[in-house]
């Protein structure tokens, strides 16, 4: 497998309980990412979605943070109904989320660009021996100013 | 590999699930499951020219770890993409 770029890591984002368990970096809570929907007016800006496992938030890990620019930490504290979970009860869960790119970067993985759909995953037959990775909470050392992945 | 329903102990139910031979712990549930395709693989001129801007993709997102006697196995299940993207159909309305 080829080295990540770096810029991957900050498709990545944490949950936590509160923005002050955010804040200070602690061990529980889960892992998400940020995604991107084309919006129907071509004018109009993607909208941004970040995406956990639904049982990390009805575990009570609802609040959203990123490496803010400068160092430290931006908590957006999104509440346990803000957060839309499959219809079938999969474990999946999705927020509406806004970000300022003043106060951190972050990327979003485009639906369109990054989504293996029925119809492209079909002739790649992925299946034993394809390579992933799964970037993560590094838990063990959270670090002060920018939060390890 | 994405073969039969995978039992969750939350649920109590058999959810689809991608199988990935991968070491995660309790705080890595939500995070993404890239594939990674090189370019020197066939399969890769296989991807339609409307997706793809790098050689990885999004197969879906950690759900959780499998142990056994309170030993983690190195099996992670995820969640396929396709499950994601019917939330999001929901929530854009797309």
């Amino acid at each position: 497998m080829s080295r990540l770029p770096d810029s991957y890591l900050e498709y990545v984002l944490y949950l936590h309980r509160s923005a002050r368990h955010a804040a200070g970096g602690g061990h529980r809570g889960g892992t998400g990412f940020l995604v991107s929907e084309v919006a129907d007016d071509p004018v109009a800006e993607p909208s941004l979605f970040a995406v956990t496992a639904a049982h990390v938030i009805d575990d009570g890990f609802s609040v959203v943070s990123l490496n803010r620019r400068g160092g430290g930490r931006l908590a957006i504290e999104l509440r346990r109904e803000d957060w839309t979970r499959h219809p079938a009860g999969d474990d999946v869960a999705v927020a509406r989320i806004n970000l300022d790119p003043v106060q951190t970067h972050f990327r979003a993985m485009a639906r369109d660009e990054w989504f293996l759909t029925p119809k492209s995953s079909k002739p790649l037959d992925i299946g034993v021996g394809d390579q992933v990775v799964l970037p993560g909470r590094f838990v063990s050392h959270a670090g002060r100013r920018e939060i390890y992945r | 590999m994405r073969a039969d329903p995978v039992w969750s102990d939350r649920r109590k139910d058999y959810q689809d699930a991608y199988l990935v031979e991968a070491v995660a712990l309790r705080r890595h549930s939500g995070s993404p499951a890239l594939v990674y395709i090189p370019p020197e693989d066939p399969r890769f001129r296989e991807i339609p020219d409307d997706i793809g801007a790098s050689a990885y993709y999004l197969l879906g997102l950690v759900r959780g770890y499998f142990t056994r006697a309170k030993q983690n196995e190195g099996m992670v299940a995820a969640v396929p993409v396709s499950k994601l993207s019917d939330v999001l159909s929901h929530v854009a309305g797309g």
